[in-house]
């Protein structure tokens, strides 16, 4: 077998045997295709799928869990939510803005599939720090194409969170989320059903870009990948509005029978996962398929991932229907093919055959059997622990810190994305999290995007536990439960033991959170090989959490007027992200805690909440303060802890609150699990702590607003 | 009943947000309007905000070519109300319903925030329960809503107490600090700023409803 063809399929001669042995045969080069896509990390989570079935998926609200296009849950009677986050790393390293854009096209395209209309999309990125030139470059690329991309298509962005570390220089992580809302009537799967049903080809026509995508994001991010630009495709937010209008109407008036989006692998992984779901075959003619150009080689067509193609299979006698709702959005479309009952993949070009295979040879890929062994080697180093900031230096510190764009306003990147379509958005980007009324119902919906790859360095299950833990405490601080995720799980390189342990691990500390938090995980995506020449990505689990609540109240964000009693919930210990450990978490006292949070909220106790998390209760009380410029005043009795430790402990399961000073009895009442610490009261212009400093709100929020624009404007 | 009609192109992503505005505030039939449509049995038209055709050749260039853009014209000619929002009011500039243009925001970017906006005239259809000078705020989501005009026309826009509400802040760099104004009779409204996203307790600011109940009351005064 030609060795260099195998390399660039990132296909293994030991895979390769396995296919001989699968067809008894030689395969033919659109069947080897069709392996290489087919068993590709991105397709086949051949690396993953042993850990991802231990994943804790059950739940009262679970309709559709993992393997479906995203996963839905129940809202109230037959009203459904989907959602789901995707990577799209490697294509936005190499091309920025059309690599994020394609990333939010693709997962929107998910959200339609499934009969749902998007309503939000959130984005979690991962970058070196804006001072690097080419970490800049790069992030103003992701952010304009997610703006260009997301407000044109007509989904507003909600939030997301950004996190800035060395680790992300050569290897960026871009994850883009979406949620839709669908009736339980129009929910469709991407299962066919009926020999003889016609396969409709739908929306933009195949061209050459995106070609091995799905083996792109398989493999390190080296030099020679990164020549691969071909890898990344062009996208057309116009055209996927069209889709998304055009395919709700054929779902809505019930024309189909299953539908799939072409993602990664295009073609093939759409129709192989269609009819294979079925246990059914598919006949495609390649002759019927739209191209951009000619001359495109039947391996090309199969393995293209040119952006907005749906592939639908027609319910019988509905292809008339179909044909003028598409002709009514003037998109292109054909009949490529049909369902049959062989089992059987056949790709023809007319009277040629280029594939014709059982299904079940391109399932069950060989699995990576990679041990999870911890690399001792591997070491995370944190400087700059401040737990032993001296008295006299506490202004110069904050001060110091507020320069630091990690703890800036990331304003600059969400006031390009339009938040406000839909007139849903009760609680917009820069908070934590975010919170939309669900039109036509009673019901609000929480939604946060989270991750903290220093902490799954340091520890990946301890980490990962807290990772989940936060992105709850972000959903409970609107006053609404947790009720399922959605994970995308950014790792390095799979064939490393080590890799594979902090996987693992990782998996095993979700677990461990998301079952006592009841919250499982409906949806996800696995992003390997997130290496560059000299760096691996720090452990990256992002977690999309999703929290349903009535619409008795309305959350609040920030600190809403002057003279509330502003308090801490939870006992603050000196706890820190050091080298090698990470702050404690009692999974079971912070879902307590967050139980007894949600109920004041929702018995409107108190005025504004804020989960106390990254950079502890200094950064809750910025965020806080920041919303309307309401300073607030620090007056107890600090015992033996330094300001700066008590303000930048990083002790889980706690609140910063504040409320009207006649609520305090009731407050301190309904708390059975956990302390209540009274730290001052909102005031009017400063920043102050008694005895120690005190900074104008002004310039507080100058520095806050510059530290991180200043690198762009 | 009172019909209003929102024109829908291939691209209009705020359609639904101006139906629903209609349906909660007004309490009128609200229909969707295809931009095929040649025939307009409505009393009043919105043209909603969104990426008509894409806007891939220039904000609202290729809307003005759609059949349904010709009868709107007719209708605004003969004395119909007509409001243009964000999408919608570069596409009355670029059909010459109102004048001036609409360009990139002087910072290239996207800009999607709440802004303040002071009330210039309430002499339209759309703004008559406003007071003059009053203080609101509305969200912006744009990328093009830098208004230029030649000093001419802003002479004329002066003159004839067409410009309806300017910036506070000034996000865009449109001159004057414009941020909608009218034609000459009134009856026609552009702005950049989004009133269909202002309606409910839920949003943060209920200031867009004033622009519907204001419709509502001249419509049902006619």
């Amino acid at each position: 077998m030609n060795l260099e063809l195998l390399k660039e399929l990132n296909l293994n001669q030991e895979d390769y045997k396995k296919i001989v042995s699968r067809l008894k045969r030689e395969p033919e080069l659109v069947e080897l295709g069709l392996f290489s896509a087919m068993w590709s990390e991105h397709c086949s989570y051949r690396s993953s799928s042993k850990y991802l079935k231990q994943l804790f998926t059950e739940g009262e609200c679970v309709i559709q869990g993992p393997g479906e296009n995203a996963g839905v849950i129940r809202v109230e009677g037959d009203t459904y939510l989907t959602f789901k986050v995707e990577s799209h790393n490697h294509p936005s390293a190499v091309e920025p803005f059309q690599g994020a854009a394609t990333g939010v096209g693709g997962i929107i395209r998910d959200i339609f599939t499934m009969g749902a209309r998007p309503i939000a999309g959130m984005d979690a990125l991962h970058f070196d720090y804006p001072s690097s030139s080419k970490s800049k470059y790069l992030l103003n690329g992701v952010v304009e194409g997610i703006s260009f991309y997301g407000n044109c298509v007509g989904v507003p962005t909600i939030g997301g969170e950004t996190h800035f570390s060395e680790c992300y220089g050569e290897n960026p992580l871009v994850n883009a989320m979406a949620i839709g809302v669908l009736n339980k009537k129009d929910l469709r799967k991407s299962i066919a059903k009926t020999p003889g049903a016609k396969v409709i080809y739908l929306g933009a026509k195949t061209g050459r870009d995106g070609l091995h995508g799905a083996s792109f994001a398989s493999g390190v991010l080296d030099e020679e990948a990164k020549k691969r630009k071909g890898s990344v495709q062009v996208g057309d937010p116009f055209l996927e509005k069209l889709l998304i209008e055009a395919t709700l109407q054929i779902i809505k008036e019930d024309l189909v029978e299953a539908i799939q989006d072409m993602g990664a692998a295009g073609i093939t992984s759409s129709s192989v996962e269609m009819a294979g779901k079925g246990k059914l075959g598919i006949r495609i003619d390649l002759e019927k398929v739209p191209l951009r150009e000619k001359n495109i080689d039947p391996i090309e067509i199969m393995l293209s991932e040119s952006q907005e193609r749906m592939l639908l299979i027609a319910k019988h006698g509905k292809e008339k229907r179909i044909e003028e709702i598409l002709t009514k959005w003037e998109l292109d479309y054909s009949e490529i093919g049909e369902i049959t009952n062989t089992g059987a993949i056949e790709i023809y070009s007319g009277n040629t055959c280029h594939c014709n295979m059982p299904i079940i040879n391109l399932l069950d890929p060989p699995l990576n059997e990679t041990k999870p062994v911890r690399d001792p080697s591997i070491k995370i180093t944190v400087n700059d622990v401040p737990d032993t900031i001296p008295v006299d230096q506490t202004k110069s510190f904050l001060l110091k810190l507020l320069e630091n764009p990690s703890y800036g306003s990331k304003s600059w990147i969400h006031d390009q994305y339009d938040s406000t379509l839909f007139a849903s958005t009760v609680i917009e980007p820069g908070i934590g999290a975010s919170c939309i009324k669900l039109a036509g119902t009673n019901k609000q919906i929480g939604i946060t995007l989270n991750s903290r790859g220093l902490l799954c360095a340091i520890d990946p299950y301890e980490g990962t536990k807290t990772v989940c833990a936060i992105a709850a405490r972000r959903i409970s601080a609107l006053g609404l439960a947790p009720s399922a995720v959605t994970n995308c799980l950014n790792y390095g390189d799979p064939t490393q033991e080590h890799t594979i342990w902090e996987f693992s691990e990782s998996i095993r500390g979700m677990n461990d959170a998301l079952s006592v938090l009841g919250a499982p995980v409906v949806s996800g995506n696995v992003s390997f090989y997130n290496e560059g020449e000299l760096t691996r990505i720090f452990p990256t689990p992002v977690v999309g959490m999703v929290g349903i609540g009535d619409t008795s109240f309305i959350p609040n964000k920030g600190f809403q007027n002057t003279e509330l009693v502003c308090a801490v919930i939870g006992k603050t210990k000196k706890e820190f992200i050091r080298s090698d450990s990470i702050p404690h978490l009692d999974i079971t006292l912070e879902n307590n805690t967050q139980i007894e949070v949600r109920s004041l909220i929702q018995n409107k106790l108190i005025s504004s909440c804020q989960s106390v998390d990254r950079g502890g209760i200094w950064f809750a009380l910025l965020k806080s303060m920041m919303v309307k410029q309401i300073g607030v005043h620090i007056d107890f009795n600090f015992d033996d802890f330094y300001p700066i430790s008590f303000l930048m402990s990083e002790t889980n399961s706690r609140f910063l609150i504040t409320f009207e000073k006649d609520n305090f009895e009731r407050i301190k009442s309904s708390l059975k699990t956990t302390p209540l610490q009274i730290i001052g009261k909102t005031t009017l212009d400063e920043f102050s702590i008694k005895n120690i400093l005190n900074i104008p709100i002004s310039k507080i929020k100058q520095a806050y607003d510059l530290s991180f624009s200043k690198y762009f404007d | 009943m009172l019909t209003i009609g929102v024109v829908v192109f291939p691209g209009s992503n705020c359609d639904l947000d101006a139906l629903r505005a209609v349906n909660e505030v007004m309490s009128c039939n609200a229909v969707p309007l295809w931009h095929m449509d040649t025939n307009i049995q409505a009393d009043a038209i919105v043209l909603p905000g969104g990426f008509s055709y894409g806007d891939y050749l220039r904000p609202g260039a290729i809307a003005t070519h759609s059949s349904i853009m010709k009868t709107v014209k007719t209708f605004a000619e003969n004395g119909g109300p007509v409001i243009g929002i964000c999408n919608g009011f570069q596409i009355l500039t670029e059909s010459g319903l109102l004048p001036g243009t609409l360009l990139t925001n002087n910072s290239t970017r996207f800009i999607s925030k709440d802004i303040s906006l002071n009330i210039v005239t309430n002499r339209t259809p759309f703004t008559k329960l406003f007071k003059p000078n009053q203080q609101i705020t509305m969200p912006i989501a744009h990328k093009d809503g830098n208004y230029q005009a030649d000093a001419s026309t802003l002479a004329s826009l002066k003159n004839n107490d067409q410009i309806v509400f300017t910036y506070n802040n000034n996000p865009n760099g449109s001159v004057e600090n414009i941020a909608g104004i009218c034609n000459k009779e009134g009856n026609v409204l552009g702005m950049m700023p989004h009133p269909e996203r202002a309606i409910s307790k839920w949003t943060r600011s209920t200031d867009g409803t004033i622009v519907f109940k204001s419709l509502l009351q001249f419509l049902e005064a006619k």
